[in-house]
């Protein structure tokens, strides 16, 4: 057993993904399995048919229940194949006779309703094992796959008889109804031509799935030795004990460094005890100014370019796709203009009343359930245009320019830890500033000017602020307003503040003074006007 | 027919293979019709049951309940797959109970679109009868699509279950003596892995294999490439 020659990946499987890989062996080896199959169990059909005139319902039973023989062929054949072989059909036609003689009795009888049959195949047809050592054989093997390899039969044999139906049904709607068939009448009766149609199709039925069947149970028993035996392992080992086994295989580009090193340190060796070291050396030089000669000539950088604007030139790089499918017209648009603007609303009439005209045999049958369902589908959409409006009440409000009632409880009365409430600011805020930026508490004099910015901001000018905003939140919020220098100002302001709370850098003297002076435009003004 | 009595098969794979923009290749496993109609058999049984305990619920609410219960046929026949598939990760409870997954052709996880696609062509796989079309197209398809797979651009895959799990506590763990790829570490750690199930001459015949490799004496063998496999495995005693 080679298994270098494997047709497949031996990896760990569980038993469903065992039985998928015989289903891709039978796709793979689908016309010599099916012909090697179907052959000799066609053989005897014809030959039956001739002989069972009288009682054709026997022929599937019997087809049917000599199964386990006509399975062994493509068994056998799958067998060679996966390890490589031809796929030989005549060949393997000529051994049916032996093949079929292999354990023919048991196979026939008491096996022959074994759930896991094509399981269990492998080990009497090509393992050659009988009575005891069969049964321990199995024992092991069923340890694992024996719940896979059972589902594999019961679904195979829905699928046959699927496949049967499916046949009846096709014939059955190539026939014009006028002519009136009565299909029960047709099932029951004992016409010959009609027997030895349904015959055929339970025949095609077991020829079609009697492959995939045969080569599944097959993949199970083979994915069962992989596990038990380790070929995934074998294989790997195999390989790593070649791959160090043989000389190392490098690039040229490698080889040539390989050489060039040893070469160098043994030209250095003789340099030293001989005579003509500076011979070597020169040589040596000599060689590698050669060497990158010829990279230099190798492509030439006008004729390189070219190679690159060629290459850019191509098809890769122009590609042109065309897209092509169905997408919704919008109003207005296109050669149609303004005429198109009522379409989409006669189309949406028209579906309103599809759909009343749907729904009025409807209405006939729900009757009173139909009022309720109607309240309640009602009731739903009024809450959920309450809800929205709800939801969205502000962006409404402010849309409607409705003076906003601002809710009092909502402002903070402390923002990043300065205090804002209006009773904590003096009267005279800018006097106050002054007064200490002279006496040189200028932390206080900028701090109250900002707190005392911020709270006029909330109070008079009804910012809305939040307890967890920073301070270039709370200057985004006011350049959202329309005022510019208000915005303006207090952006400068924050700046300020900020250098000095955060980085303890000192204003200009003359700037706060500004500040200040600007600060009794602003705010002062507004304060009286109020 | 031309190599249809001499043919030599070509390798038989049965995953699917992705590259990525960035070059990683992603591997999935297709399942199959069996694994695939047990999982429908399944869905199909809970479906059953839900209409027929609702249909006890219904029996006696006349002309009425005979709507909600056509209704609830309707909705249970086409979306209870698409619910399950967008909302749970593409697994409805049968493919989760049979471990599999539904997933775009690209392996990404699918959508309402494709989702529905390939649930509302289930008819196609229908016809003529017993899905009958499906099945023929599922066996002939390589990764195993249905019609309705095919033209959502869906696969069914095994749902991986990853396992790291230690070769034994009892096993002493040794670096590997040379450096090893990737495959081959699996294979050093499927074999400290797998003690259990591969039988002694067997473990002893697959260690001899590596026996120039090693710096061990021959009975010692099997002992190094299991303590190769654990410290693979993160085992350093």
């Amino acid at each position: 057993m080679d298994l270098s020659k494997l047709k497949f990946d031996p990896r760990l499987r569980n038993g469903w993904q065992a039985i998928d890989l015989g289903f891709a062996m039978a796709r793979q080896w689908w016309w010599p399995s099916f012909l090697v199959w179907m052959i000799p169990a066609l053989a005897l059909y014809a030959l039956l048919s001739f002989l069972l005139v009288d009682a054709l319902f026997l022929l599937p039973i019997i087809i049917w229940w000599l199964k386990p023989l006509w399975d062994r062929l493509p068994l056998m054949m799958g067998s060679r194949a996966l390890f490589g072989e031809a796929l030989n059909v005549a060949a393997t036609l000529r051994q049916s006779p032996k093949i079929f003689w292999i354990d023919l009795l048991p196979s026939l009888t008491w096996r022959r309703f074994s759930p896991t049959r094509s399981f269990d195949l492998p080990v009497t047809a090509l393992e050659g094992l009988r009575g005891e050592e069969r049964s321990r054989r199995l024992a092991v093997l069923h340890q694992n796959y024996s719940n896979a390899a059972s589902w594999l039969t019961v679904v195979l044999v829905h699928v046959e008889g699927f496949l049967g139906l499916g046949f009846w049904s096709m014939a059955a709607l190539f026939i014009p109804p006028e002519l009136n068939v009565s299909w029960f009448a047709l099932a029951s009766s004992d016409g010959t031509l009609v027997m030895h149609f349904s015959n055929l199709i339970t025949f095609a039925a077991m020829a079609l799935v009697a492959p995939f069947y045969t080569l599944a149970g097959f993949a199970l028993y083979i994915c069962r030795r992989v596990q038990l035996e380790g070929w995934d392992i074998e294989i790997r080992f195999r390989h790593l004990v070649e791959k160090h086994q043989q000389p190392e295989k490098l690039a040229p580009g490698r080889k040539v460094a390989a050489w060039l090193l040893p070469l160098t340190v043994c030209m250095g060796l003789w340099g030293q005890t001989g005579d003509s070291w500076a011979q070597q050396v020169a040589n040596q030089s000599s060689l590698i100014e050669d060497y990158y000669r010829q990279l230099d000539n190798h492509a030439p950088a006008a004729e390189s370019k070219q190679q690159v604007m060629e290459v850019l030139g191509g098809e890769d790089f122009h590609r042109i796709e065309m897209e092509q499918g169905w997408r919704l017209k919008r109003a207005g648009e296109g050669e149609a203009g303004a005429e198109s603007m009522p379409e989409w609303l006669l189309w949406f009439a028209d579906v309103i009343d599809w759909l009343q005209t749907i729904a009025s045999p409807l209405r006939d049958i729900f009757g009173g359930f139909a009022t309720g369902f109607q309240l309640l589908l009602w009731i739903v959409v009024i809450a959920l245009v309450a809800w929205l409006l709800y939801r969205y009440r502000n962006g409404l409000i402010s849309l409607l320019s409705l003076p906003a009632k601002r809710k009092t409880a909502a402002q903070p009365d402390v923002l990043f830890g300065l205090d804002i409430r209006k009773e904590s600011i003096p009267e005279d805020v800018c006097k106050r500033v002054r007064q200490w930026w002279s006496e040189g508490r200028h932390r206080d004099a900028l701090g109250l000017l900002y707190r005392a910015t911020l709270s006029r901001l909330v109070h008079q000018f009804a910012f809305e602020f939040h307890a967890g905003y920073t301070e270039q939140e709370c200057v985004a919020v006011v350049s959202r307003g329309d005022n510019r220098d208000l915005s303006d100002y207090v952006s400068r302001l924050t700046r300020s503040w900020q250098q000095l709370a955060y980085a303890h850098r000192l204003p200009e003297a003359a700037q706060v003074d500004a500040l200040c002076s600007q600060w009794q435009g602003l705010f002062g003004e507004l304060r009286d006007a109020r | 027919m031309g190599n249809v009595f001499l043919g030599s098969g070509s390798f038989i794979s049965t995953g699917v293979l992705v590259e990525t923009p960035e070059s990683i290749d992603l591997e999935a496993e297709p399942a199959g019709i069996v694994v695939r109609g047990l999982a429908f058999t399944i869905d199909f049984l809970i479906r059953a049951i839900v209409l027929f305990v609702l249909g006890l619920a219904l029996a006696f609410s006349g002309e009425a309940g005979m709507g909600v219960m056509l209704i609830s046929w309707f909705l249970l026949e086409w979306f209870y797959p698409v619910f399950f598939e967008v909302f749970r990760a593409g697994q409805t409870p049968g493919k989760k109970k049979m471990g599999l997954r539904v997933v775009n052709d690209d392996l990404t996880p699918v959508g309402w679109g494709t989702s529905m696609i390939r649930n509302l062509l289930r008819w196609a796989d229908f016809f003529p009868v017993l899905y009958t079309a499906g099945l023929a197209t599922m066996a002939w398809n390589r990764y195993s699509q249905r019609l309705g797979d095919l033209a959502a651009g869906t696969l069914v895959i095994y749902s991986r279950k990853e396992s790291m799990r230690s070769a034994g506590s009892d096993i002493r763990a040794n670096p590997p003596p040379f450096q090893l790829e990737r495959e081959d570490q699996v294979a050093f750690v499927g074999f400290a892995q797998r003690s259990q199930q591969l039988s002694e001459q067997r473990q002893q015949e697959l260690a001899d294999i590596l026996g120039p490799l090693l710096p061990v004496h021959a009975s010692q063998r099997v002992d190094y490439v299991r303590a190769v496999g654990q410290w693979l495995l993160g085992g350093r005693q």
